[in-house]
């Protein structure tokens, strides 16, 4: 069995699979990747099934030890990983022999990056997911010198073929979301706040949610709780708009004016605070085909 | 079914059912009875199902499928409530620790509310409470039922760290931190029973059961910390 030694953890670096499902109705939130795309590619080049379990590194900024012989392949954020002296880009397959140190310097661009390995981390399973929640797993997330054993796969993944294009970062990235049982409430003015003007996202954000800059006046009245989802858009009462993430709570008494697609929250994930971006509405006819 | 139920689509995958915004013991009963007759008969299509007051929301894994189910259940909340499925339902005794060496933070809360001990622990203690849903936080319940005498408005600047196990009362809610939170409730009492442990949540209760508070000793609260497991006694609720 090998150990990945986090001699530097970074800012916030966790386990997660494809999440915990079944378990809203106990108020168990669902957690799992921010960038469900990146993690779905990370596990598809490691040649995993879709939802295995990732290391999710935020921002970079991370240095690791293997006391093992694997491969390794990371995704999402456009990021410098050096393995001893070599350099490698993302959506790769790296081999890492034993006793090796790999550095993944602060990304370029995007924040969240996936580091699937040909093998598995072995964490514990709590509710049918590995996916790190404080209190739920022994650990919220990993601190320097924290320790993580894993198992190779014995069968090699070839690395002589072609790579993957790393992904591109657009300069005005629009989000694609469908109306929230409350769009319909709002004014033409706060639909046109909402879904045609730039926004802005602020530096307020973390795996439960992510606040905007730009504020919208409403009268909309403060509901009772009902049920809200990773990608769900609130207004709150003094005009914050805030968009859950996997970690958010499973219901809330805010108005729910948005819903981001699951490419949406993926795409979303990836802004850094003060970039600008636009909501880009979709029907459920824009799925049918 | 005795309430107008809206059908709302959200996305692609996600299908609510809207009753009246309202909160009401009987709507509750209608929305699990409706909750279980769905996971019983579709949950291979189901991800996730989510319940609050007076929303159910079904979030599908294969849409492909959906048409089927969306004429099952279109069908369903037109006919009468299929008496049959009612849930079965519980009367759970929780133990809770009053005492101010356990919850010095008590005193707040009597201080603001110019009560005693006595009543605060009698009024909290003698009541069902309707357990509606878990939310908020992992294992948070939802509890219907505080004595009016017991409402108290949340506080302005919220503690910045509510331990777990903390039984606390805010607004006309009461309920059980089940990990800590920041929160702006008045902490009155402790709950010993860890709320997650060996890789579950060790809560039984199911929405539409009822929770009966019982006031421990602090020596009572420190036996049931120290076993390695609790027994949760219940009756059965034939409402």
């Amino acid at each position: 069995m090998g150990k990945i030694v986090f001699i530097k953890a970074g800012l916030f670096t966790t386990i997660q699979d494809q999440g915990r499902l079944g378990f809203v109705d106990k108020g168990i939130p669902i957690s799992g990747p921010m960038d469900e795309s990146s993690f779905h590619l990370a596990n598809l080049l490691a040649r995993k099934n879709p939802g295995a379990a990732c290391l999710e590194i935020y921002m970079g900024n991370v240095l690791l030890y293997f006391t093992e012989n694997c491969q390794i392949v990371c995704t999402g954020a456009n990021a410098k990983i050096k393995v001893e002296s070599k350099v490698y880009g993302t959506n790769e397959i790296i081999n890492i022999s034993a006793y090796s140190k790999v550095n993944i310097a602060s990304f370029r661009q995007g924040q969240w990056l996936y580091l699937a390995i040909n093998g598995v981390f072995d964490s514990e399973c709590i509710m049918g997911s590995q996916s790190f929640y404080q209190e739920i797993t022994p650990l919220a997330k990993f601190r320097d010198s924290d320790i993580l054993t894993f198992t190779s796969s014995s069968d090699l993944i070839p690395t002589d073929f072609s790579k993957v294009k790393p992904r591109g970062f657009s300069n005005a990235p629009q989000i694609p979301v469908f109306p929230g049982p409350s769009f319909s409430s709002l004014s033409k003015a706060q639909q046109h706040a909402l879904t045609d003007s730039s926004l802005t996202l602020s530096p307020i954000q973390n795996r439960m949610g992510i606040q905007l800059v730009e504020k919208i006046k409403h009268s909309l009245p403060e509901l009772i709780s009902g049920p809200v989802y990773p990608g769900t858009v609130q207004l709150t009462q003094a005009g914050k708009i805030i968009i859950l993430m996997k970690d958010a709570q499973v219901t809330g008494g805010y108005p729910r004016v948005l819903q981001l697609t699951s490419s949406g929250i993926s795409k979303l994930s990836q802004l850094r605070p003060q970039t600008k971006f636009k909501f880009h509405l979709v029907t459920q006819k824009d799925f049918a085909n | 079914m005795k309430y107008p139920i809206k059908i709302l689509y959200l996305g692609i995958d996600t299908i609510e059912l809207h009753w009246p915004e309202i909160i009401a013991e009987d709507l509750l009963i209608e929305m699990i009875t409706i909750k279980n007759l769905i996971q019983k008969k579709w949950h291979i299509i189901i991800s996730s199902i989510y319940h609050s007051y007076q929303i159910l929301s079904i979030r599908l894994k294969h849409v492909a499928n959906s048409a089927v189910f969306m004429a099952w259940l279109e069908e369903l909340i037109q006919g009468p409530i299929p008496k049959v499925d009612l849930p079965q339902r519980w009367i759970w005794t929780v133990p809770v620790c009053y005492e101010q060496e356990i919850v010095p933070s008590i005193s707040k809360y009597l201080e603001k509310k110019d009560m005693d001990v006595q009543t605060l622990v009698k009024q909290h203690s003698s009541q069902q409470y309707l357990l509606y849903f878990y939310g908020f936080l992992p294992g948070f319940m939802y509890l219907g039922g505080l004595p009016k005498v017991l409402h108290i408005p949340r506080k302005d600047i919220p503690d910045r760290n509510i331990a777990k196990g903390s039984v606390a009362i805010g607004g006309e809610q009461t309920g059980i931190y089940p990990i800590d939170s920041p929160g702006g409730w008045y902490v009155v009492g402790k709950m010993p029973v860890p709320i997650f442990g060996n890789g579950k949540l060790n809560l039984p209760f199911n929405p539409g059961d009822k929770i009966q508070f019982e006031a421990i000793s602090s020596r009572e609260l420190i036996e049931i910390q120290e076993a390695s497991n609790y027994n949760w006694e219940k009756t059965l609720y034939r409402g």
